[in-house]
């Protein structure tokens, strides 16, 4: 936020605590008696919220905020609204799909959207990607000779615990596949997966970014609010590349269609708890 | 406050009961943020103290000329007072620790979350795309984007912004009854 015009400044002196006494009286005369201005007041401040939310307010002017708005009844309220309100992509996106369509459910109407979103990012999509399975799958396929997934493509991490068993039960299958498009500021994007119909488990490798919270929670539901999973106190993984949610489950614990990842990030520095990042991901038939 | 007083109060704002009654709600709204911003945790408390003292003055046959002005005089001279009894609390507040926090904090963010998306699908059209298109984090100036979306509308930016704002506001209300529906109980 700017406080370019003469009157917007005034308005954020007086929120601050900054303006005289005489001239705050004024203002305040002024409010009362004209409701126009009285609203524009609260406009500038919920821009202020903003201002402040995205660390844009430094200093002196950051404290008077904290000590004077932030401190009140409704003070976190108004950042919770703020953090969503100007959350970058995420209420475009969801905009857009309820643009599109009449139906009352968000979560049916971002889906109806998602394909056009799939092509809007195109990074989003070619980030969708199927990095590996299992060296049982591997196994497995030796046997069968029906997979042609690549061994290159096998995360370290995905090793199964299994040895050879009698012909009747096979290892245990893990698809990995890469989360790395969604969250926070690009949410919209669709994860789209495609599990090999042997795949016994599926790991989701989501990458947090900078996330630097003691632990995470993941919730998985289908976009009817049926709950598939929801596995609390995960620690990631930190490399110098950034950090890194691995989150596993039953293959079968995910139905094909469309699904919403949510990730929450509590403990380390933060007071409080908050949503990191959330993910769609979408199971191809 | 006593009825009389009251009674009083309302004839002040208009002479019409409807719109004295609309009036009185208007100031209300504005005084409970002017504690807020002066740094009261109790606003709707001390805004009724301000209601029922002037109701008082009236019932006493004092004459007031400006009841707005009037008001904001005593909401001033209501929150000195207040901060004078809070410093004396000061101390024994500061001994109170901290909330830690608390699981259902995970929670009430999830609902919050939803209930976002929820009310914002709720919004007309054209209000969605204003207030994504006012607030929402773009790269580059804010400021420039906003005058040339007054520019596009056609409308003053004081004007935008307050458009902007109403429906936030529309959406911030919707946003707290949906929290307080689905996290009811806990």
């Amino acid at each position: 936020m700017s406080p370019g015009r003469p009157a917007e400044k005034q308005m954020i002196a007086y929120l601050l605590g900054e303006l005289p006494e005489a001239e705050s009286l004024r203002l305040e005369q002024s409010c009362v008696h004209d409701d126009d201005f009285f609203e524009e007041l609260l406009a500038v401040e919920a821009e202020l919220t903003d201002t402040y939310v995205h660390g844009q307010l430094v200093g002196a002017a950051r404290e008077a905020f904290e000590k004077r708005l932030l401190n009140s009844r409704d003070g976190n309220k108004a950042i919770a609204l703020s953090k969503l309100i100007t959350r970058r992509g995420t209420s475009r996106s969801r905009a857009a799909a309820t643009t599109q369509r009449n139906e009352s459910s968000w979560w049916s109407l971002s889906w109806l959207e998602a394909p056009r979103q799939f092509l809007r990012f195109p990074l989003a999509a070619a980030a969708i990607l199927i990095i590996g399975i299992s060296l049982g799958l591997l196994y497995w396929k030796q046997q069968t000779s029906q997979l042609h997934i690549p061994a290159a493509q096998l995360p370290q991490s995905a090793t199964p615990a299994t040895t050879p068993t009698p012909s009747s039960q096979r290892p245990v299958v893990i698809a990995t596949f890469v989360i790395s498009a969604g969250g926070e500021r690009e949410a919209g994007s669709v994860n789209e997966i495609r599990v090999p119909p042997v795949a016994d488990r599926l790991r989701l490798q989501v990458d947090l970014g900078n996330s630097d919270y003691k632990r995470y929670r993941a919730v998985l539901r289908m976009i009817d609010s049926k709950e598939v999973k929801n596995l609390k106190d995960l620690q990631a993984s930190r490399s110098a590349s950034g950090v890194t949610l691995f989150i596993q489950l039953a293959a079968s614990d995910l139905p094909p269609g469309d699904s919403m990842l949510t990730v929450t990030g509590f403990g380390g520095q933060h007071v409080t708890d908050e949503i990191v990042g959330r993910y769609f991901v979408r199971r191809l038939r | 406050m006593m009825q009389e007083g009251f009674d009083l109060l309302l004839a002040q704002f208009d002479t019409d009961r409807n719109l004295a009654g609309q009036k009185y709600e208007s100031f209300r709204r504005k005084l409970i943020k002017f504690f807020q911003w002066w740094g009261s945790q109790d606003p709707d408390e001390l805004a009724d103290e301000a209601f029922d003292r002037v109701a008082r003055k009236l019932a006493q046959g004092e004459p007031i000329r400006d009841p707005g002005a009037y008001l904001m005089g005593v909401a001033r001279l209501i929150f000195k007072e207040h901060v004078k009894s809070q410093i004396k609390l000061r101390a024994a507040v500061e001994q109170i620790p901290k909330n830690p926090v608390a699981d259902n904090d995970l929670v009430i963010a999830e609902a919050r979350e939803e209930c976002y998306a929820n009310c914002l699908s709720k919004l007309p059209v054209e209000s969605r795309d204003l207030v994504v298109r006012y607030y929402e984090l773009q790269d580059g100036d804010k400021a420039s984007s906003r005058d040339a979306l007054s520019v596009e509308m056609d409308i003053p930016i004081a004007l935008l912004r307050v458009r902007a704002f109403r429906i936030r506001k529309k959406l911030g209300d919707c946003l707290d009854d949906c929290v307080n529906n689905r996290t009811e109980g806990l």
